[in-house]
C-alpha cells in the first residue's frame, strides 16, 4: 500500500452497493479441429447460442467482451471485438477485445461482470475466441511464446512447456511429488472428457501412455499438455433481479477476483506458486463471503498436469505440497470429494487459449443446471480459474444456484 | 573467461534488476542506478526443450537454464551446446549474439 492508501482517504475496497449478477445463457462450439471456419465465425456461432440460451434478442446487448490472444498474428485480424460484433448484428454497442494470454476470456467475463455490476449495463455479451489448428506448431509455439518477456526469457529460448517443465521439476524436489501423480491428471481429464460431446479428446488414456509420450520440455511429455485447438464459448450477464424474472434457473455470480504476478519466472519468489492466483482466489472467496471448503467442484488452469496440481492447492482446496498426493487419491474425481475439471479440462477439451476461461464458465453454469455431460452430484457452488502465462494474470470466479 | 551483464540496482536497498525498472519492486524507490554483474551464479533448474519456437528450430534439443547469479538477480539463459548441467551446479552466464540472448556455460566446459 502507498503512502496515500485508500483506507487514509477514507475509502474502503469492499463496495456494497454492487448489482448482483447472474449468468443467463451460455454457448460454446465443440473444440478441436473446426475446418472450414474461422475466429469470426466461432465467436459469432458460440454467441448465437448464448443469447439463444438466455432468450436474448439482439436489440437487449448493451456491450460485448470479447476475449482473444493471437488473432492478429494466427488469423490476420485485428478489430476482433468490433469485426465479430458486425457479424452478430450489433454494432453500435461498445465493443473491446481482452487480452491476458491463456486468461483472456476470464478477464473478459470480470469485466462484463463488472459493468453489469456497477450498473452501467443491464445486458452484456462476453464471449472468447481462438484459431489455432491452421497454423504450424513452431508458429503456434512462438505465438504462445510471445506471452512471457521477451526481453528476458523468451529471446533466451524459454517456452511456455519449458516454463512449466521447470516449476514441475521444482515441485518434484521441494515437495517429493512423484511423476506418476503428476501423469494422473492427464488420466482423470481424459477420462473426465469421454462424455463431453465438446471435447477434443474423447478418448481415455493410461499412466503408461502418458509417462512414455515423447518429451515436449523434459520432464513435461506430450500427454502432459493440451492439445492446440480452435474453439469458441460465451456467456450473457445480467443483474439477477431481472434475469428471476423471466429464467428459471438462472446462475449467480458469487464472487469474482483478478489479479496480475510476474510475466517472467525468474522473478517468481517461489516456482510452485502463482501469486495471482492466490490473490485472484482471495478477493473472489472474501466477495462470496466463502471459503475454499465450501467449492463443490471446480474448473482449474490445467495448461499442463503440474499446472492443475499447483491450482488446487493454491486456491485452498489442498495443502500446499498435497496436490499430487490428492490427484493420485482420486479426491479430484467426478466422484471423489471435490471434483476438478469435470469438462476434461483444458488437457482434454482442448485449449483453444482465448477461449478457455468461457469455456470454464459454460461447465460451471451446465453442472449447476444440472445439465452437464458429466454431471456431479453436489454442484451448488463452483469456482473457474483462469491463468495466463507462467502467472501473469489470473482470474477466479465462483458462481452458484439462486 | 568471466562473463559481464548489464543490469540495474536499486541505490536505497540494493535490489538487483536485469531490466531497467521506473521504482523498486522491493522498497519502492525511484532511483535505479545502471550496473553490471559478473555472470557467476548457481543453476536452480533447467530443462530440455524439445518443441522449440520457429527461431531456434535449429538448436533443439536445447536446455534453458533458470539461474541465480551470485551478487546478481534471477535469469534465464540457454545452455552452451554440448554442456550439461543439473540443479545446484556452478555456471558463468554471458550476453551474446549482440545481447539479445543470454548464454550458460557449466564450469567444467573447456571454453571456460
Amino acid at each position: 500500500m502507498g503512502k496515500y492508501g485508500l483506507k487514509d482517504a477514507g475509502l474502503s475496497r469492499g463496495r456494497t452497493d454492487l448489482r448482483e449478477v447472474a449468468v443467463i445463457g451460455v454457448g460454446s462450439t465443440p473444440f478441436g479441429r473446426l475446418s472450414g471456419q474461422d475466429v469470426v465465425s466461432i465467436a459469432v456461432e458460440a454467441c448465437q447460442q448464448a443469447m439463444f440460451d438466455g432468450s436474448i434478442g439482439l436489440e437487449a446487448i448493451d456491450a460485448l467482451y470479447l476475449g482473444n490472444f493471437a488473432s492478429e498474428r494466427l488469423s490476420n485480424q485485428g478489430s476482433l471485438a468490433s469485426v465479430v460484433a458486425g457479424r452478430l448484428g450489433i454494432t453500435g454497442v461498445p465493443t473491446t477485445k481482452v487480452e491476458g494470454a491463456c486468461a483472456s476470456a476470464g478477464i473478459a467475463f470480470r469485466h462484463g461482470y463488472l459493468t453489469v455490476a456497477a450498473g452501467l449495463h443491464d445486458f452484456v455479451l462476453v464471449a472468447g475466441t481462438e484459431k489455432m489448428t491452421d497454423a504450424s506448431t513452431p508458429d503456434v509455439t512462438a505465438a504462445l511464446s510471445t506471452a512471457g518477456d521477451e526481453i528476458l526469457e523468451m529471446r533466451s529460448g524459454l517456452t511456455f512447456p519449458g516454463a512449466f517443465a521447470m516449476i514441475m521439476e521444482q515441485h518434484m524436489a521441494n515437495y517429493g511429488s512423484t511423476r506418476e501423480q503428476i501423469a494422473m491428471v492427464s488420466v482423470k481429464n481424459h477420462d473426465n472428457g469421454v462424455t463431453n460431446e465438446k471435447a477434443q479428446f474423447r478418448k481415455q488414456t493410461d499412466l503408461e501412455e502418458v509417462m512414455t509420450s515423447r518429451f515436449v520440455a523434459e520432464p513435461i511429455r506430450l500427454f502432459d499438455c493440451p492439445p492446440i485447438s480452435d474453439g469458441a464459448a460465451a456467456a450473457i450477464l445480467c443483474p439477477l433481479e431481472i434475469a428471476r424474472s423471466f429464467c428459471d434457473k438462472p446462475v449467480t455470480v458469487l464472487g469474482s477476483g483478478h489479479a496480475s504476478g510476474p510475466a517472467q519466472l525468474s522473478q517468481m519468489e517461489d516456482l510452485t506458486s502463482f501469486s495471482a492466483s492466490v490473490k485472484a482466489a482471495q478477493e473472489a472467496y472474501e466477495m462470496g463471503g466463502l471459503g475454499a471448503s465450501e467449492i463443490d467442484f471446480a474448473e482449474v488452469h490445467d495448461c499442463f498436469t503440474i499446472s492443475e496440481i499447483i491450482a488446487t492447492e493454491d486456491l485452498g482446496f489442498f495443502e500446499k505440497g498435497q496436490g499430487g498426493q490428492a490427484v493420485l487419491d482420486g479426491l479430484t474425481k467426478s466422484t471423489g470429494e471435490i471434483p476438478v475439471n469435470t469438462s476434461g479440462g483444458l488437457i482434454a477439451k482442448g485449449h483453444p487459449v482465448g477461449a478457455t476461461g468461457l469455456a470454464q464458465i459454460y461447465e460451471l453454469v451446465q453442472q449447476i443446471r444440472g445439465t452437464a455431460s458429466n454431471q456431479v452430484k453436489k454442484t451448488d457452488i463452483g469456482l473457474a480459474h483462469n491463468l495466463g502465462g507462467s502467472g501473469a494474470v489470473a482470474t477466479v470466479h465462483i458462481l452458484g444456484k439462486d | 573467461m568471466v562473463g559481464i551483464l548489464d543490469g540495474y540496482q536499486c541505490d536505497n536497498c540494493g535490489t538487483n534488476y536485469l531490466f531497467e525498472s521506473a521504482i523498486c519492486s522491493n522498497c519502492r524507490n525511484g532511483a535505479i542506478e545502471s550496473t553490471q554483474f559478473t555472470g557467476e551464479g548457481t543453476v536452480i533448474t533447467c530443462t530440455t526443450i524439445h518443441v522449440p519456437p520457429e527461431r531456434f528450430k535449429k538448436e533443439a534439443p536445447y536446455v534453458v537454464v533458470l539461474v541465480d547469479l551470485d551478487k546478481g538477480p534471477r535469469l534465464i539463459g540457454r545452455l552452451k551446446k554440448g554442456d550439461s548441467v543439473e540443479p545446484g551446479v556452478r555456471v558463468m552466464c554471458s550476453e551474446f549474439d549482440g545481447g539479445k540472448s543470454i548464454m550458460v556455460e557449466s564450469f567444467s566446459s573447456d571454453s571456460l
